[in-house]
This record gives C-alpha cells, sequence and structure tokens, in this order.
C-alpha cells in the first residue's frame, strides 16, 4: 500500500519535473534574446565610438554577464587568444556550437548570430554597423516570437506534466 | 465486482477534460481531439472485459445459444 503510493509520487513528481523543465525552455528563450541584444547594442558601441579591438571589446562584453550569453563572450576571446591566427569567424562559430548546447535559443536564432559572426571583424565600420543593426532587428523579430511562444507553451507544458502524471498514476493504480 | 473502476473511469475523465481545455487553450485543438479520442479508447479497453460479461449473463439467463 505505502510503496504503490511512493511509486505513484515518484511518477507525478517525474512528469512534473519534465513538464517544469520544458517550460523552462520556453521561458528562458526570450531573456537570452534580449540579452543578447544588450550584448550587441554594447558592441555597436564599442566599435562605433569606442574604436575598440574585438577581443578588448568581446572582453568588455563578458564582463558582469552571466549566464550562457557571458559564457559566450568569454568563450569567443578565449578562442582568439588562445590560437595565433584563429579568425574572428571560426572562433565566433566555435563558440557558438558550445552556446547552442548549454542555451534555450533555436537553430534560427543561432543562425542569425552565425550570419552576424561571418561579418564581424571582416570590414570596415559603417559595414560592421549594418550588419549589427540587421542582427539586431532580426533578433528582436525572433523575441517577438519567443514571447508569444512562451505565453502559449510554457503554462501548457506545466499543466501537462502534472496531468499526464495523474493519467498513468490513475491507469495503472 | 468492485466500485473501483468507476472511480478510476471517473478520474479519467476529469483528466481528460482537463488535458482537453489546457491543449486547447494553448491553440492545439488537434492535440486535445487526440487525447480525448485516447481517453475513449483506454476506457473502453478497461470497459470491454464487463461488457463481454454482461452480453454472456444476458445470453445465459435467456437461453440464446
Amino acid at each position: 500500500m505505502w510503496i504503490k503510493m511512493l511509486g505513484a509520487t515518484l511518477v507525478i513528481a517525474a512528469t512534473s519535473w519534465a513538464g517544469f523543465e520544458a517550460a523552462q525552455r520556453f521561458q528562458q528563450r526570450p531573456r537570452q534574446l534580449r540579452e543578447l541584444q544588450s550584448c550587441l547594442q554594447m558592441l555597436e558601441t564599442e566599435i562605433n565610438y569606442g574604436l575598440t579591438p574585438l577581443p578588448t571589446a568581446l572582453e568588455k562584453l563578458a564582463e558582469g554577464r552571466e549566464g550562457p550569453i557571458g559564457d559566450f563572450c568569454c568563450a569567443v576571446k578565449n578562442e582568439l587568444f588562445a590560437h595565433q591566427g584563429m579568425t574572428m569567424r571560426a572562433a565566433w562559430n566555435i563558440s557558438l556550437d558550445l552556446l547552442g548546447k548549454h542555451c534555450a535559443l533555436t537553430e534560427c536564432d543561432q543562425n542569425i548570430l552565425r550570419n552576424f559572426g561571418a561579418t564581424l571583424g571582416m570590414s570596415d565600420r559603417h559595414d560592421q554597423i549594418k550588419h549589427l543593426k540587421l542582427a539586431m532587428s532580426q533578433l528582436a523579430a525572433a523575441e517577438t516570437s519567443a514571447w508569444e511562444e512562451k505565453l502559449k507553451n510554457e503554462r501548457m507544458f506545466r499543466a501537462l506534466g502534472i496531468l499526464g502524471g495523474l493519467a498513468v498514476v490513475i491507469l495503472f493504480y | 465486482m468492485s466500485v473501483d473502476l468507476i472511480f478510476k473511469i471517473a478520474g479519467i475523465g476529469i483528466l481528460v477534460s482537463v488535458i482537453h481545455t489546457v491543449l486547447k487553450q494553448a491553440g492545439k485543438e488537434e492535440q486535445g481531439q487526440l487525447v480525448a479520442l485516447a481517453g475513449v479508447i483506454i476506457v473502453l479497453m478497461m470497459v470491454i472485459g464487463l461488457i463481454n460479461q454482461l452480453f454472456t449473463t444476458v445470453r445465459d439467463v435467456f437461453r440464446f445459444f
């Protein structure tokens, strides 16, 4: 009897956890997109007014930024410093692959960043600013859609997790 | 013949209706209908043995062969 109750509790706990975990992804994506935008905004200032070299600019970006986005900036900088002759594009892509494993961003969001990284450090200031603006507007659009998805899916996944657990328990009790 | 089964079916009914509502609110009506159908089938599976019993009993009582 008690064993059964324990099992039922465990099943519900497990499915609820899975549901919350799935909801977490939708919750984090808009936040990370927002953070990326503020990151790019800072980069724009560094490029446009500060005329800072990229590694230094990235170092400044990584300062005081926690979570996957901060790690990303840090990783790009480290890649650049670690290997002599590493191109910005290669460092960016390697770090981006790393970021993809730890963040809630979709393939589409990552492609925006990938395209932006391909132009970073390749041309003059005005051209880079143009690409940066493009990436920012794309990220903004992605954020809007991420918010919509969050509103739709977050509560659904939570509810489905708990209810699915209850259904399994009732079925097999 | 226990009353447990009735409670079980009631529980499934409530759950399926709630899941259906949740999915509908999230704009996934197809999945909601799928869940409702799954609920019906599951309950039917549970009841089908009893229905069989009922028909056999009726046949035995009235001696249909």
